[in-house]
């Protein structure tokens, strides 16, 4: 399985592909991860790539992520050319504009979700801050969006080793918060 | 993570020593090093480099195992020791990891440490994996000892902040280190330069024969093609071979100097041609040219001499596999997928950076003079983007303050204004201001103190009271240390605080001779946030805020200004600039 995880510094996108390379290692798979950072540390474009069975080098190659989980819709958009003809996209629609579009005002939102929707791969979209919302915390979009892919089937991981996961890793008093976005999301309605 | 690999390689090949200056890719190496410590190995960040080197070289020569850390670029801060021990050697194994980062990604150069450890005459090895730089490591230690010689350590990016699944050896070696021994043979002279640099080349072939039949270096695969490789390079072009179903002759070089030319002349025996796939400078491809030559075989090397391969930038997995389909007349069906426009997001300084502050007060102070403003390394370097634009000069670690100094004497009737953080401070700043301060150099010195390093990561310096390890250290006075090095105009200001920081940049713009403001403000990644700001109906919409800070908090959309709560730390910079005294703390709100 190839991964790709996408979206902006700050958005909880390293947590998510932690917790997956986690799952897979945990179930006794050989994992390999990279992450391409620039050199922001807050508000850049962030992709992580996380592979399993016999890759060699840790970026997944264009063409061949079988699951793409966008956190945001211009990022989910940029890293469209790595998913797999017959690929599954998890992609929130809601837009982190940069500080450059403040200044020119370039960001068009509209014909990024249009591309989306139109793409030829399965693309499950939802409203992750609606998802954050319900949950009551604005910090839980990567473990919702986890929730979708989980809860789609496509994600290679059930929601119970998520679950397992969750509290293999987080400290307790985040325990409940993240349990119950990991249900939102498998339970949160398409757009 | 390759740089944990590399730490727990180390620990676990029983080093003692570990010293560092945080630089990206490398500084987690460090880092790890503190955190899985056994308890018995002394870790350093040290002031720079080159002090780094020195420190490890001291217990090296004293038997123990020692680690260096730093960036491709820290090797040309610490190229002095670095040479010299080359010739004198040492006792206990002494790595120095240099990593190297193409694109680049987070420096100023793409120099290639495989050439310095051909310059300097050290052996380098080149881990492809992370997985393979956890074994590595302790072979570079077994080296090392062998041939009393330090060893570059040359891991890419992708080694680094790549991740694996490695099978951990959990035993630590112990080496017993018998103490510093007293010999003439530590004093480097230049009769015993002379001495130790015919044994050195003697050395060279020696090892690179040694090297031939090192575990990591390999032929293999059959054909009268071949691709030779390194790195991360090794790992796209089996990839690329594997989907493109192609078979050929394959040459992986983990050890580029001393060349392991025996390895060499089999893969190259029964070859038509090469193609020499490796990031950076074209190390492997000059070495098979040169053995082509030597042993007069007709093999033809392609590579980034013959324009098949880039020079410049960063490989990906889809440029090494067109390149492969190419050379091995594989025709491949190129499918793009027409992706909208997109916006850019180039890096900026945090929602409420005390740098933002700092900058602004400077260029407002600096307004109706004739200003040049140096730069230097670190989150600051980020001055440069719009909307502040203040970065006019931007070289390498403590350049700023000399380069000022430079600008001043070729520009006289200018104001020059060098900015510099508080770890470059410590860094390679402080003799340069003892340039000016001798040289009687008009300058002004914006010294902006964070509390820390933040563009690695947030690691200690001198002036925290902090050491790696977390252990309360002395804490150096930046103020104090200028006012001993006869800076006669100094003030310390808090650059949140708008009016009296424009007016201290101007008090020092007024003096005559060397001048330094000192800013004091934490990191945010450091600090607790305040309450968030708002922006009321005040609001008339003329964006001053946002073309004048550029704070990524501060969003405009639909016509309308608003702050982005969960981005704003209250730094209240925004507030003491909108003219309509629209912007205020939560009560009033809309
Ligand atoms: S107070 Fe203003 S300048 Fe400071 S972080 Fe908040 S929005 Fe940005
Ligand atoms: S500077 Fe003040 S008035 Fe102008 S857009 Fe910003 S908040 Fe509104």
């Amino acid at each position: 399985m190839n991964y790709i995880i996408t979206g902006v510094g700050g958005q909880g996108t390293v947590l998510a592909s932690k917790l997956i390379a986690d799952t897979l290692i945990e179930r006794g798979e050989k994992v390999r991860s990279a992450e391409t950072i620039g050199m922001a540390q807050r508000g850049g474009s962030v992709v992580s790539h996380i592979r399993t069975e016999s890759a060699l080098s840790p970026v997944v190659p264009k063409g061949s992520a079988n699951v793409l989980i966008g956190f945001e819709p211009s990022e989910a958009a940029r890293c469209m050319p790595y998913l797999k003809k017959n690929g599954v996209a998890i992609i929130s629609i809601n837009p982190v504009k940069p500080v450059t579009s403040s200044l020119e005002d370039n960001y068009d939102l509209n014909e990024i979700l249009t591309f989306l929707k139109n793409a030829p791969q399965k693309m499950l979209m939802v409203d992750g801050i609606k998802l954050c919302t319900e949950a009551g915390s604005s910090k839980v979009m990567n473990v919702c969006l986890l929730g979708v892919a989980a809860g789609s089937g496509y994600l290679g991981i059930t929601l119970d080793e998520m679950r397992a996961t969750l509290k293999r890793r987080l400290p307790p008093k985040l325990l409940d918060l993240n349990c119950r976005a990991l249900q939102i999301g498998a339970d949160a309605p398409l757009i | 993570m390759g740089n944990e690999c590399i730490a727990l390689g180390a620990i676990h090949a029983g080093v003692k020593c570990v010293c560092g200056y945080p630089g990206t890719p490398s500084t987690e190496i460090l880092e790890t090093v503190v955190k899985e410590n056994p308890g018995d190995i002394y870790v350093e960040w040290s002031v720079n480099e080159k002090a780094a080197v020195e420190v490890a070289a001291g217990a090296s020569y004293s038997g123990l195992r020692t680690l260096v850390t730093m960036k491709q670029v820290g090797l040309n801060a610490c190229s002095d020791p670095v040479m010299c021990l080359a010739y004198i050697g040492i006792k206990g194994g002494m790595v120095i990891v240099v990593a190297d980062d193409p694109g680049p990604i987070s420096s100023q150069t793409e120099q290639d440490t495989r050439h310095f450890a051909g310059f300097s005459k050290l052996p380098v090895f080149d881990p492809s994996t992370p997985d393979e730089a956890y074994e590595m490591i302790k072979d570079a230690y077994e080296y090392s000892e062998k041939y009393k010689t330090p060893v570059i350590f040359r891991p890419t990016t992708r080694i680094c902040h790549g991740y694996s699944s490695v099978d951990l050896k959990e035993d630590v070696e112990c080496i017993k280190a018998e103490g510093f021994v007293k010999d003439p043979k530590w004093a480097i002279f230049p009769k015993l330069s002379y001495q130790n640099h015919v044994t050195l080349e003697n050395r060279i072939p020696q090892i690179g024969e040694d090297f031939s039949s090192y575990r990591f270096n390999e032929v293999n695969g059959t054909g009268s093609a071949g691709i030779a490789s390194s790195g991360i390079g090794y790992a796209y072009s089996k990839e690329a071979l594997e989907s493109l179903d192609a078979e050929c002759k394959f040459l992986k070089v983990a050890t580029a100097y001393p060349f392991p030319e025996k390895l060499a002349l089999e893969f190259l025996s029964g070859l038509e041609k090469v193609l020499v796939i490796e990031e950076l400078d074209p190390v492997i491809e000059r070495e098979l040219t040169y053995i082509c030559g030597k042993y007069n075989l007709k093999t033809k090397i392609f590579g980034k001499l013959t324009g098949n391969m880039p020079f410049a930038g960063e490989y990906s997995a889809e440029l090494v596999k067109s390149a492969v389909s190419s050379f091995l007349n594989i025709q491949q069906k190129e499918e793009t997928i027409a992706v909208p426009n997109l916006p850019i997001r180039p890096p900026v300084l945090c929602a409420g950076c005390p740098h933002r502050a700092s900058f602004y007060a400077v260029k407002q102070a600096a307004k109706g003079l004739e200003a040049i403003f140096s730069g230097d390394i670190g989150c600051y370097t980020l001055g440069n983007a719009k909307p502040l634009e203040m970065v006019d000069t931007c070289l390498c670690m403590g350049a700023g303050i000399t380069m000022a100094q430079g600008l001043q004497r070729a520009n006289p009737q200018t104001v020059n204004f060098a900015f510099v953080g508080d770890s470059t401070f410590f860094h390679t700043g402080i003799p340069g201001i003892v340039n000016a301060v001798y040289n009687q150099t008009k300058i002004v010195v914006i010294i902006l103190d964070n509390s820390t390093t933040a563009m690695t990561g947030h690691q200690p310096h001198p002036g925290t009271g902090v050491m790696a390890s977390g252990a309360v250290a002395e804490k150096i006075d930046i103020a104090g240390v200028l006012k001993a090095i006869g800076v006669k105009k100094i003030i310390k200001s808090n650059p949140l605080e708008l009016e009296k920081a424009v007016s201290s940049v101007k008090e020092a713009a007024e003096f005559d001779g060397v001048s330094a403001v000192i800013f004091e403000a934490p990191c945010i990644a450091i600090s607790k946030p305040g309450p968030h700001l708002i922006i009321t109906d005040k609001c008339t919409v003329c964006r001053k805020c946002i073309k004048e800070l550029g704070c990524p908090a501060i969003v405009y959309s639909d016509g309308k200004v608003y702050i982005d709560s969960s981005l704003c730390v209250g730094c209240n910079l925004c507030s003491q600039i909108c003219p309509s005294g629209a912007i205020s703390q939560q009560e009033g709100c809309r």
